[in-house]
């Protein structure tokens, strides 16, 4: 009784002595502290030599579950990945986003890039014999447009004329669409589009033969026919896999090697932790890797040559209400841009995994990204707080940011939250809701303040960051009161700024219309700094290159798998 | 000594489930006549020697202090602001200099335990206080009136019984919207049941007492009744659950923030310090992430849990004499 009394007072006198002798003053928590101005992220690595093709091996990964791999509504990068080993289409696109030849031997716009002949190759065939003629691209385009089909994915189409009939409902062609010809595929647009041809590369856009049926075709749906390198190996076992063979009729390229590419499909929450743990043993030979593990990943599979790191087609970056106040004006907004450290958060928060952004055109698009346009990327809290005060963003001043929960952006939120905070004394009013909600806060009319945003490329083009995000026509919105149903939901709106877009369009010199692009880039980046970019995406793989050649990341971020090879 | 509620006393209500009778001899003898401090020193010496032969209990009670104290003055008295980022000394293992290590926004863990454990025990002692309120209220009301408002309270029991409390008070938190109040207000409106049951056991059992009887033939009202006769001894069971129900609420709370529901997800509160850490855990010599608070979780609960049981086995008539 005594000893239990004497241990009591003994544990609560220690703790209140302990709590005295770290002392009644705090710390600096700044001691080591100073944001790193060095280089951050890890480096990119080179492609290996390319090795000879030989046929043979079955090459392993895994995968979460898709939600379609039949084309007409393919959609994330696991679908993709099945999708475009089944399917070829009228183009295809290489890791850097290069176009060169699919199905189509040859593609050309008219004067003005409102109508594009595509000349087939001849004698292309499905892999169940049925031809892939200019019919059979009608046949899926008409498939994924239909209204029936519901397909989340049909905005690829909606160049094409008649696209808003078919969605409607009211007509079941395509009527831009001419297959008239088995050979030739015409196609009439509702708008000048010089980059037409890199919409083709799209799942959506795939030909599909006669037995596809409608989209509600469950046989179709879960064993897609398709005319690319691989075909199914016996249907979709959803949640558990997904078996391809070398499809030995491929005839719009070079056949594949590989004899078959064996899909796991991994647990939807635990998916990454999964590809890394069968990649380390022996299970898989491609995986992504967990983000805190990555410096691990790195360091023991780079010497072996197995580790691909590659800027890609995307960026996060800060969504704001350039409408409302208080970040209605392009100091306000610069102001907050030169108070984020980006590269303390890259190099603190994500460990070297993601790079501060200096741009928002990706430096994948070689020919037109433009290093240090965005001028207030850099890190300045001095001049963020001249900035701040010309545009009325005094301390105090209360801004709205809200992220999504549960996608792991807490923490660098948190440290964004706390620069405004501490550089130009804003009160944030920080908040993480369901990604759903998000996505509709951010649409409504009263909108304020910042959101959370991240954007990776449907098609190889800068104009695809440029034109959804930051074009009028792009809000979706009829007044400003309305809901903003387009995709440029902080309702940047600068009639320059679309004048040069629909001068890109029409234009069909690719190093003119680039330059084109660059201007627009600087007057809503560089000027008006419309939306806030903050990190490039780059992506992390582990390949098994002692085994397998040719293993590169494509441009979906998926192993090139009608190129890989058995060493 | 006897006493009214020993064996062969009124059996507890069933729906009260195992709850623990205070023996009420010397109030139930003295009645009003004699002050509640007086009336209840002898009783309370008895019951705390015996608390004090409980070793366990001790050790729970010097937690409970601890932490109650740390609560108050912690965040005067951490070596660092809990909240304070350092983005250049971010995922360092524990030092001199930190403690508990840095966390990925290189804030001090040791700092953010602390700040935790001011946040767990005012939700946690907030939450079961209002709990009290609430149901011993309703239980009192419905036990002591019987007939249609003891069964309208039931219903609502019954109803409020029906949430599944987590994903009750997700929905709460969610329509309220963030912050610390909402936590306390959703852990309330699902937490208060147990707390109406046992008092409505108690006092229904009681309000046949003998004592009970004899006040009200001297003239007592039946609010003096409640009030001074029954309440006193029906409560002890009531507070041994609310004090186990403590834990309950700490657990409920860093749930609801390792879901990223409740408090803003920048604060350092335990659940969301273990939400954080969850990308580290099979990173080697990380442990120290999740471990901490995982701990502070672990021991505040198993803190205030045995301080209950030894409330209940002192207060426990058949234990009387025994030792």
């Amino acid at each position: 009784m005594r000893r239990s009394r004497a241990a009591a007072s003994a544990i609560a006198l220690t703790a209140v002595a302990a709590m005295v002798l770290t002392g009644c003053s705090q710390k600096s928590n700044q001691s080591t502290g100073g944001s790193g101005q060095t280089a951050v992220g890890f480096p990119e690595t080179q492609d290996l030599p390319p090795v000879a093709g030989k046929p043979g091996g079955t090459f392993r990964l895994g995968i979460t579950e898709p939600t379609a791999i039949d084309p007409y509504n393919a959609q994330e990068s696991e679908g993709i990945l099945v999708n475009k080993a089944l399917f070829t289409g009228l183009v295809n696109v290489k890791p850097n986003g290069d176009v060169y030849d699919g199905v189509a031997s040859k593609w050309e716009p008219n004067a003005d890039c409102t109508a594009w002949t595509f000349t087939l190759k001849p004698n292309q065939v499905f892999s169940n014999g049925e031809p892939v003629d200019s019919a059979a691209f009608k046949r899926g385009w008409e498939r994924t447009s239909a209204k029936a089909s519901a397909s989340d994915v049909a905005y690829h189409l909606d160049e094409v004329q008649g696209f808003a009939q078919m969605q409607d409902g009211s007509a079941s062609t395509l009527s831009g669409v001419d297959a008239t010809d088995p050979n030739v595929l015409k196609v009439g647009l509702s708008k000048a589009d010089c980059e037409f041809e890199l919409r083709t590369a799209a799942p959506p856009l795939a030909p599909v033969p006669t037995v596809a049926g409608a989209a509600d075709n469950k046989t179709y749906n879960d064993m897609p026919i398709g005319n690319g390198p691989f075909k199914m190996d016996g249907p979709w076992q959803h949640d558990k896999g997904i078996k391809l063979v070398r499809n030995d009729s491929y005839s719009a390229g070079p056949k594949a090697n590989l004899d078959a590419v064996e899909i796991t499909i991994t647990p939807a929450d635990t998916g990454i932790q999964a590809e890394y743990d069968g990649f380390n043993n022996g299970q898989f030979d491609w995986a992504r890797i967990p983000t805190p593990l990555l410096t691990q990943a790195r360091a023991a599979n780079e010497s072996k040559n197995q580790w691909i790191s590659k800027k890609t087609a995307g960026i996060n970056y800060l969504l704001v209400s350039v409408t409302t106040k208080p970040l209605n004006t392009a100091d306000a907004r610069k102001a907050v841009s030169e108070a984020i450290d980006r590269n303390a958060i890259a190099q603190g928060v994500f460990q070297g995994s993601q790079v501060p952004a200096d741009a928002f055109i990706p430096a994948s698009f070689t020919n037109a990204y433009q290093p240090g346009v965005c001028t207030a990327c850099k890190y300045d809290p001095e001049d963020a707080k001249k900035l701040a005060a010309s545009a009325g963003l005094t301390p105090g001043t209360e801004v709205n940011f809200q992220f999504n929960t549960g996608g792991g952006h807490e923490e660098w939120t948190a440290a964004v939250k706390q620069q405004l905070e501490t550089n130009l004394g804003l009160k944030v009013n920080y908040s993480g809701v369901p990604f759903k909600d998000l996505l509709v806060n951010e649409q409504q009319p009263n909108a304020t303040g910042l959101f959370r945003a991240g954007w990776t490329a449907d098609y190889p083009t800068p104009g695809n960051f440029l034109q959804p995000l930051l074009s009028t026509q792009a809000i979706g919105a009829a007044t400003p009161n309305d809901v903003a149903n387009g995709d440029n939901r902080g309702r940047y709106s600068n009639p320059q700024f679309d004048q040069l877009l629909a001068q890109a369009a029409g234009t069909q010199d690719v190093a003119k219309r680039n330059d084109l692009y660059k201007q627009a880039e600087k007057i809503a980046i560089g000027d008006d700094m419309a939306l806030i970019p903050l990190f490039a995406r780059q992506q992390f793989r582990l390949a098994n290159t002692a085994k397998f050649g040719n293993v590169n990341m494509d441009f979906w971020e998926n192993p090139t798998l009608s190129e890989i090879t058995i060493k | 000594m006897t006493t009214p509620t020993s064996a062969g006393g009124p059996p507890v209500d069933a729906e009260a489930g195992a709850g623990v009778l205070l023996p009420g001899a010397d109030s139930a003898t003295s009645g009003a006549a004699v002050p509640i401090g007086a009336r209840g020193s002898g009783q309370l010496a008895d019951v705390w020697r015996r608390f004090r032969r409980n070793r366990l209990a001790m050790v729970g009670l010097a937690i409970v202090t601890v932490l109650i104290l740390l609560a108050i003055i912690g965040p005067y008295v951490t070596p660092y602001n809990a909240f304070e980022q350092n983005l250049a000394n971010t995922l360092k293992p524990p030092s001199a200099e930190h403690w508990f290590g840095t966390d990925v926004l290189g804030r001090d863990l040791f700092s953010g335990i602390i700040y935790g454990c001011r946040l767990a025990i005012t939700v946690g002692l907030l939450t079961v206080a209002f709990s009290l309120l609430i149901g011993i209220t309703l239980g009192a009301v419905a036990g002591f009136k019987g007939g249609a408002w003891d069964g309208v309270v039931a219903r609502f029991i019954d109803v409020f019984l029906a949430f599944p409390p987590l994903v009750g008070a997700i929905v709460i938190v969610r329509a309220v919207g963030g912050g610390v109040t909402p936590v306390i207000v959703a852990l309330v409106v699902l937490g208060w049941m147990t707390t109406a049951r046992l008092t409505r056991g108690q006092v229904l059992a009681l309000r046949e007492a003998e004592y009970v009887e004899a006040a009200r033939s001297i003239g007592a009202g039946n609010r003096r009744i409640v009030l001074r006769h029954i309440l006193p001894n029906a409560i002890a069971p009531v507070l041994v659950y609310s004090f186990t129900s403590i834990g309950v609420v700490v657990v409920a709370m860093a749930s609801l923030s390792y879901l990223g529901i409740g408090v803003p997800p920048d604060v350092p509160e335990w659940g969301r310090l273990i939400s954080q850490a969850t990308p580290f855990l099979r990173v080697p010599g990380m442990t120290y992430l999740w471990l901490a608070p995982a701990l502070a979780i672990a021991i505040t609960t198993l803190g205030f849990a045995f301080v209950a049981d030894g409330m209940r086995d002192s207060l426990d008539p058949k234990l009387r004499g025994g030792n």
